[in-house]
């Protein structure tokens, strides 16, 4: 689910865009998606029903489409705040689904990064993050704890 | 107060979690009990039930999109939020509930 292939500190972006493109062709890199027009149309048009930008200094731009190979979370963490719609953002949360192969164990895990994303300990850890295996380290206990 | 409520967003993904966790959390803090069923991509989980939805004060729905089970709250005090502001300002969610039972 996490990959530390797909975990970024301190990045810079001008727009929320570069930053999509960026996660996405990351993601098409370590194979989690194939191709990806699906992929970017299906985050795009989520964005424009509305912007993923929760709050918290959170962006959570996410798809759901036939050319995600297996579910996944790309994460970037930003050197300087970034325009999201009307907010704000330090952290990027890239989420991919496949439309066909869900399994509950990914949708479990994805519900369990959301929950911990309201709890202010759980970002500090993220946005405290001085490297990219600090960071992962951070998603992949994730995994372990599930919300049980 | 007792709360109970529903939280669904179009993919379910994310931000049905992120404001269950996010309107139990304000709830708790400001003295409520507070059950909230989620209507994600893995259907419906922490159901509320039939007895809970009798003792209940006030209905909460935040979402955006629409939810399954609505006439369980046919003849309760129903509050709709939209669930992104549910998510940003969860205080304020909580606080619009205690004026709807005034």
């Amino acid at each position: 689910m996490f990959d530390q292939q797909l975990t970024f500190v301190k990045k810079q972006f001008q727009t929320k865009m570069e930053a999509i493109d960026f996660l996405i062709q990351k993601a098409i890199e370590s194979k989690k998606v194939i191709g990806g027009e699906a992929y970017k149309q299906s985050v795009c048009q989520r964005e424009e029903e509305f912007s993923t930008a929760v709050g918290y200094d959170i962006a959570i731009p996410h798809g759901s489409s036939q050319d995600v190979q297996e579910s996944f979370v790309a994460v970037a963490t930003l050197e300087a705040p970034l325009h999201w719609g009307d907010e704000l953002v330090k952290m990027i949360f890239l989420i991919g689904v496949p439309e066909n192969k869900r399994t509950k164990e990914h949708l479990q895990i994805l519900a369990w990064l959301s929950r911990n994303l309201m709890h202010q300990e759980f970002r500090e850890d993220i946005l405290h993050a001085e490297n990219e295996q600090q960071l992962f380290n951070c998603l992949k206990k994730l995994e372990t704890e599930k919300g049980d | 107060m007792k709360i109970v409520g529903i939280t669904a967003c179009p993919t379910g993904i994310a931000h049905t979690y992120m404001a269950q966790e996010a309107l139990e959390e304000a709830g708790r803090k400001r003295g409520h009990e507070i059950k909230l069923e989620t209507q994600g991509a893995m259907g419906a989980e922490n159901e509320i039930t039939e007895d809970e939805v009798e003792t209940a004060d006030v209905v909460l729905i935040a979402v955006g999109c629409a939810v399954e089970g609505m006439e369980r709250f046919e003849d309760k005090i129903v509050v709709e939020i939209d669930v992104a502001d549910a998510i940003k300002n969860p205080q304020a969610a909580i606080m619009k509930l205690e004026e709807a039972v005034k």
